[in-house]
């Protein structure tokens, strides 16, 4: 196993950017052969440090913590909205972090690019989580009155919204686990085959599925992705579009605001991305892809993300702008719901964390080719992230008591008041800890099972790119397939 | 993805070929060029006669009456604008994601929008009725009277961002252009070489100026991307900031008219690039891999609108207002505005999306160009269909409900501009090529292969 930062990673070209061409850098070249990527890649997965024991033990006991907490809401029953509201915020954050992150291993394989290649694992891990956010899903579901007599997207739909959620958010558990699955089958196969017999290799053969790399299983496999891929985005935008809707939208009379649901599932991508970056940076530091992640795929993500980010204000500025401009008697208390007065400081903090901290660190190019720029900005992300559900999703919750009547009428009266906002109580707090901390939790459960950096993907890319000499220089030539 | 290798025997001979068949045009137009810009020229002067007739007559000849002021033209106006959004999107975005497959579309997009914005601006002034009047915004005839443009509205933003984008439009083209304007300066004689000298600002190829070209360009991208975005969106605030007419009071028009336009304008450079192929005989640059990459770019276009798409209209129906349900029944089931909305959902997505799902379609030239227009005809309706209908219902009392048909005079206008677009395009054509020439070669001599076992994938050469 090499740690070194060169040992087995060369640059084509004397030493890249430093190689005396000023602005001349090269994407690094991996030289190692596939049955290398295959040993190694198995042994850093196979690994066991104590500081991974450590990460495992301090995140179960978050985990252990956020049940207890939620034993503790659970005696509040599901008459009010209001002892959940934080639980929904940490819903939505989770869906917006770890549902959307398989997206960005999904959208990059959609457009054959490289550099995804170590990254796409990491992305796709975050599926596990799936499991957590159906049961913190669960109590939310039962606070929800039926759309019957009031007003939603749903307009009386029968079954509606129950069914439809449940649906939705077991849907895409099950899309992203099958889709996790079905990218790891040929490096199941690899443990499969290279492995000491014990438990994880006899999981390994049994979900493998005999896959021996045969065209016609390539083949199947490759289609298999592409349906995933596609199912897993749309259900992603779906869920994300009536979670939005119903738990926050339809809970303040009077809020009519037709970005919102697409405003938040671009959040979501924005959080994906940036938990799957700060995934592969621990991955790297911490266990033994050094490697494989390497500062491309921190370079090039960190342009999407500073993409992502300049979208997110611009969606926000259109929301912003028309209600500013309208100024109708609903609409200016919703402002100062939002953004003025009661969750100003949320405001404050998810605007600065999510558009000023991303557009001002990535528009430099320095940044952007770094890897702890990209981190840090990914981290910023994260919390902005976090205090934007809670501004949105706490405020509705809070509006779902105060206007408990607009729940059961077609046309309720608009929203007037302006409510103090709901600090979280020490329940919540630790819901907010437990559910964190089990999402990373599983990702490191599942880490050691399946490789967290993809060994087919990162062989075959090596498969794509070599160097050649063009005028006095080497430069990378990459293929790209049909 | 990329274009396909100019046949050769060597890199000169190569460049000469290119030369040849890009300058071509340029140099010497065939027949079928002349021809086709006469009948656009004669189309364009029966629409300026129907401008002038109704400068002359004022805007009675019009359909436009209380309380539908707002009809085809300035529909034509949105549409235009969309339009435009194409240059950026095909060139700004695609070079600054060096996507290889771009080369030869970029300047066909560049010089669509430029000549579809100078449409745009037009259809305000004539709708106008008064043109010369629009003038007193610039000069301060009013001012001295006390009478100011009120500078929060958007319809005053409008001017001063399409300006500016119309602005950084034609720069964006000219640099681009200024290698190929020196080819031509290089191969042309008289009066035509002292032009090209001139606008070739004394080009020579040396690495210094390729490094400012080339940094120009990816700032210039960069640059335009704000105003790009800001353009359409205002254009939305025309509408989305007035309370009055139902429908238009909708945070998601800006982002909803942004990719409505991305949609139409990169349908459109499809459609171009397609005629311009059969008219130049460009088949060795507009292949079917170039196509074929844009029919991708326009499935995840059009998905991404028709999901703005179903939120305006979920959320326009999700209030239960009385008003608003009578303006969406009106719009979608009751005649003639329900056969413009069928037509403009089959057309704009229900037909072409799931045809470009299929490789064949994307490859195939009259698919394309039959798809791409549909779209455009759908999307000129989703612009009147946003318009027009809210308008009509504008009162309170249902007295003052009316309705709006177009006038022989409005419909030749539109026509109009159609020609006019494609007349201007063609005249382009005449003095510089519609398809950048150090672009495909650059495209030529980065082109490369792998060999992975027994099959050859096309490779590129990457320098970042």
């Amino acid at each position: 196993m090499n740690n070194g930062t060169h040992g087995h990673v060369g640059r084509a070209g004397a030493a890249g950017h430093d190689n005396g061409h000023a602005g001349h850098y090269m994407p690094q070249v991996l030289t190692k052969t596939p049955p290398e990527i295959s040993r190694e890649i198995l042994a850093a997965t196979r690994k066991v440090t104590p500081r991974y024991k450590l990460a495992l033990a301090v995140t179960g006991g978050l985990l252990v913590l956020g049940i207890i907490g939620f034993a503790i809401r659970l005696s509040d029953g599901f008459e009010k909205f209001t002892p959940w509201a934080y639980t929904m915020a940490t819903f939505a954050f989770i869906l917006a972090t770890a549902g959307a992150a398989p997206i960005v291993s999904v959208g990059q394989r959609m457009i054959r690019s490289h550099w995804r290649r170590p990254l796409g694992r990491a992305a796709e891990l975050f599926a596990v989580a799936g499991i957590l956010s159906t049961l913190l899903f669960i109590p939310l579901l039962l606070i929800l009155p039926s759309a019957d007599n009031r007003r939603s997207i749903w307009f009386e739909f029968p079954g509606a919204p129950h069914v439809y959620q449940i649906l939705g958010v077991v849907g895409l558990a099950v899309l992203g686990l099958a889709l996790l699955w079905v990218a790891a089958i040929p490096d199941l196969a690899a443990r499969r085959d290279l492995d000491q017999p014990g438990a994880a290799q006899r999981w390994a053969s049994r979900l493998s599925m005999n896959f021996r790399g045969t065209p016609r299983q390539w083949s199947v496999l490759r289609a298999g992705l592409r349906i995933l891929g596609a199912l897993y985005f749309m259900f992603y935008i779906w869920i994300v579009t009536i979670v939005a809707a119903d738990f926050a939208h339809a809970l303040i009379p009077g809020y009519k605001d037709a970005i919102f649901p697409a405003h938040q599932a671009l959040n979501g991508l924005q959080c994906g991305l940036a938990a799957t970056l700060v995934a592969a940076f621990l991955l790297k530091k911490f266990g033994g892809y050094n490697d494989f992640l390497t500062v491309d795929q921190f370079w090039s993500a960190s342009k999407i993300l500073l993409a992502l980010s300049l979208l997110w204000a611009y969606f926000w500025a259109s929301a912003f702008m028309i209600y500013w401009y309208g100024r109708q008697p609903q609409e200016s208390v919703i402002l100062r719901i939002f953004y003025a007065e009661s969750y100003r400081v949320p405001f404050l903090i998810s605007f600065f964390m999510l558009f000023l901290v991303p557009f001002l660190g990535l528009m430099w190019n320095n940044v952007r080719k770094s890897i702890l720029g990209p981190v840090i900005v990914s981290c910023s992300i994260l919390i902005g992230s976090f205090f934007d559900k809670v501004r949105v999703y706490v405020a509705a919750f809070q509006q779902g008591d105060v206007r408990a009547d607009a729940l059961h009428e077609l046309h309720p009266p608009a929203i007037s008041e302006v409510t103090p906002p709901l600090l979280p109580h020490a329940p919540d707090l630790m819901i907010i800890a437990g559910a964190i901390g089990g999402v990373i939790f599983l990702y490191l459960l599942a880490a050691k099972f399946i490789p967290p950096v993809s060994i087919w993907e990162v062989s075959e890319g090596t498969l794509y790119r070599k160097t050649v000499k063009f005028l006095k220089r080497s430069i990378m030539v990459m293929g790209k397939p049909e | 993805m990329q274009d396909r290798a100019i046949a050769g025997q060597n890199t000169q001979e190569v460049d000469r070929k290119i030369n040849q068949d890009l300058l071509g045009n340029v140099l010497a137009a065939p027949m079928r060029f002349w021809l086709l810009l006469g009948f656009l020229a004669l189309v364009v002067a029966m629409a300026g006669g129907a401008v002038g007739y109704m400068v002359n007559q004022g805007l009675g000849v019009t359909g436009l009456h209380r309380p539908v002021m707002w009809g085809f033209m300035i529909t034509n106006f949105v549409f235009w604008v969309g339009i435009s959004h194409a240059g950026v999107m095909l060139s700004a975005i695609l070079r600054l994601s060096q996507a290889e497959w771009r080369r030869p579309a970029t300047r066909a997009a560049e010089v669509v929008t430029v000549f579809a914005l100078m449409t745009a601006i037009m259809m305000p002034i004539i709708h106008s009725g008064r043109p010369w009047r629009t003038l007193y915004w610039a000069f301060p005839y009013d001012f001295s009277r006390g009478i100011w443009p009120n500078v929060r509205s958007p319809l005053v933003w409008d001017p001063a961002a399409i300006t500016t984008y119309l602005t950084s439009s034609i720069l964006f083209v000219y640099v681009a252009l200024i290698p190929d304007l020196a080819v031509a300066r290089d191969r042309s004689t008289g009066i035509r070489k002292a032009i090209y000298s001139v606008v070739a600002m004394g080009w020579r190829g040396y690495p210094r100026q390729w490094r400012l070209q080339i940094i120009a360009g990816f700032l210039l991208s960069a640059l335009i991307l704000p105003v790009f975005v800001s353009v359409h969106s205002i254009v939305s605030w025309d509408f989305a900031v007035a309370q009055s007419v139902e429908g238009w009071h909708s945070t998601i028009f800006a982002p909803y008219f942004v990719i409505g336009a991305v949609l139409s304008g990169v349908s459109a450079v499809v459609t171009v690039m397609i005629i311009l192929r059969y008219l130049f005989k460009w088949h060795d640059y507009i292949t079917s891999d170039t196509i074929d990459s844009l029919g991708r770019l326009l499935v995840v276009v059009a998905l991404a609108w028709f999901y703005f798409f179903a939120l305006e209209i979920l959320f326009g129906l999700y209030t239960l207002e009385n008003s608003e349900l009578a303006l969406r029944k009106m719009q979608m089931f009751e005649p003639p505005y329900s056969y413009l909305f069928i037509t403009f959902l089959l057309t704009a997505f229900v037909i072409p999306v799931p045809l470009w799902l299929f490789r064949s379609v994307r490859r195939s030239f009259l698919w394309m160009t039959i798809t791409t227009i549909l779209v455009n005809i759908g999307m000129w309706l989703e612009r009147f269909l946003i318009i027009v209908p809210g308008m009509a219902r504008k009162g309170d009392l249902t007295f003052n409900w009316s309705t709006y048909h177009p006038s022989i005079i409005e419909i030749l206008i539109v026509i109009g501009t159609f020609a006019l677009v494609g007349m201007l395009i063609l005249l382009f054509s005449k003095v510089a090529p519609l398809i950048p020439i150090y672009d495909v070669k650059e495209g030529q001599i980065l082109r490369d292969k792998i060999t992975i076992g027994k099959v050859d994938v096309p490779a590129v050469k990457r320098e970042e």
